[in-house]
């Protein structure tokens, strides 16, 4: 089918590419922007590992068809840190041992710093229903919600 | 797993996107309505149709969003995303917020809508499967066969013919909201109540007609009806309802409405005194379904299961009253 000019906004970057309407948003993010933080896993919306953040929100890229996504700020796991400054989450998961086999961790990383944003002092339910989203297979929540907790105090510490 | 090509389509107004509907629909064109795409891309990406064209209805604004109405009821436009939904029906209807944060994880309630949900397909073990998981079994009816994997001895003509089972977690609240959809097409539109929406098959799932689109929900204000939702399910997340237990209570008036036990939404009405009614509602219930093995709960479970969610919504609503 023919392909369609589509623009997006991805860590700050203008982009703009031709795709096929059968192009996923997450298949242009990696074969296309080469941004292969960003995970395929089971790319039907159950494992959550290929979240990024569409204008702010963590959506899962491999059901956003990358045309719905024309004119879109995107983040990615890539435009979390600022150079070799992680982000107090990367540095919280990091200090926690939040991290096991990885696959997951750019989407629970997304997904926590989202939460950080809308809810700076989040309780124990608001932190579980952020990871609700996303699989890991290593079964390592307890340390992830351990990190995120970390992260939210590490966030309101600093101005 | 990789998306068929399919032509799109992505209209900017209203009547735009309906007279296109129409089009397509008057030249047999298979096409699909793309909202947020969280049931519609795994639909296409396991190739379980033959679909032509996607209308993404996705830049009609018009259709997102809360409105009040003069009677002091909501006005839901269909595009609403469910998160967005349980943000802003919160105060007016606490139980249709609860409801909509227990549908799959918070990622897919930030794209799914309301009419995505109303309208989500039938779930079964044997068709919703990628197309080579689906070619170890023969064709089934939805698939365009001639077998039904769940009853085998079921033959074409048989109501239902397909048995997969109704999962939207917010129609039966809905529907015991009394709660009604409008369906507009080129030049028109219809009012139906929610629960006269579908239909008892899990192929022709509901009344929506070629080249119509579900545009707003309608929910009416009551002073004196609560209703609350209970979901049985493996997982706090992620999952369909193995079960799902919507009751009301309205003066004398006891309503249920049931889902995932089922090829549609099952609704239950009664008036009395509460005892008497809500002990004909626990042992007509589990009489209504027909839970099938497409499910992590065995379907004697799921059915047992009716009563004590029944009764346990009931108390909900009953220590509510007392203040």
């Amino acid at each position: 089918m023919e392909k369609r000019l589509v623009k997006l906004t991805v860590n700050g970057v203008a982009h703009e590419r031709a795709v096929a309407p059968a192009a996923t948003l997450l298949e242009v993010l990696r074969e296309e922007l080469f941004l292969t933080g960003t995970k395929r896993g089971c790319d039907v919306g159950d494992c959550g590992c290929c979240t990024v953040l569409l204008d702010g929100a963590p959506v899962l890229s491999c059901l956003v068809l990358a045309l719905e996504a024309d004119g879109a700020e995107i983040r990615t796991i890539e435009g979390v840190a600022n150079g070799n400054q992680l982000h107090p989450v990367q540095q919280a998961f990091v200090d926690h041992g939040a991290i096991q086999c990885g696959f997951c961790t750019p989407s629970m990383v997304l997904n926590a710093v989202h939460l950080l944003d809308t809810n700076p002092s989040p309780d124990a339910a608001a932190v579980k229903t952020c990871v609700s989203g996303t699989i890991c297979r290593c079964t390592g929540y307890t340390k992830i919600e351990q990190a995120v907790h970390a992260a939210a105090r590490a966030c309101t510490k600093t101005p | 797993m990789l998306l068929p090509a399919f032509s799109y389509e992505r209209p900017a107004e209203l009547p735009g996107a309906l007279a296109l509907l129409q089009r397509l629909a008057a030249a047999g064109v298979s096409y699909r309505v793309h909202a947020g795409g969280t049931d519609l891309v795994p639909e296409l990406k396991r190739d379980e149709a033959a679909i032509g064209t996607v209308v993404s209805i996705s830049r009609l604004e018009a259709l997102r969003g809360v409105r009040a109405r003069p009677d002091g009821g909501l006005e839901v436009g269909a595009l609403t995303r469910l998160s967005a939904l349980a943000e802003e029906v919160r105060e007016r209807f606490p139980v249709i917020s609860d409801t909509a944060l227990q549908i799959a994880s918070p990622q897919i309630r930030n794209r799914a809508t309301l009419g995505g949900n109303l309208l989500v397909d039938n779930r079964c073990v044997y068709f919703n499967q990628s197309p080579d998981h689906r070619d170890v079994h023969a064709g089934c009816f939805k698939a365009g066969g001639e077998v039904c994997h769940l009853v085998p001895s079921a033959k074409r003509g048989a109501q239902p013919l397909c048995r997969a089972r109704f999962v939207s977690d917010l129609a039966p609240v809905l529907i015991l909201h009394d709660a009604k959809v409008v369906l507009a097409r080129a030049g028109a539109e219809r009012e139906l109540l929610l629960k006269d929406l579908y239909a008892p098959d899990g192929i022709q799932r509901t009344q929506v007609a070629p080249g119509e689109l579900l545009t707003r929900v309608l929910i009416p204000a009551s002073a004196t009806r609560r209703v609350h939702y209970l979901k049985l399910r493996i997982r706090q997340a992620l999952d369909f309802p193995s079960l799902g237990v919507a009751v009301s209570l309205d003066g004398k008036k006891l309503g249920v409405a049931l889902t995932g036990v089922n090829t549609h939404p099952v609704v239950l009405a009664y008036e009395g005194a509460l005892d008497a009614t809500l002990k004909q509602a626990c042992e007509d219930g589990p009489k209504r379904v027909a839970p099938l093995a497409q499910d992590f709960f065995s379907p004697a479970y799921r059915r047992q299961m009716i009563p004590v969610l029944i009764r346990r919504a009931v108390a909900v609503l009953s220590k509510k009253d007392t203040p």
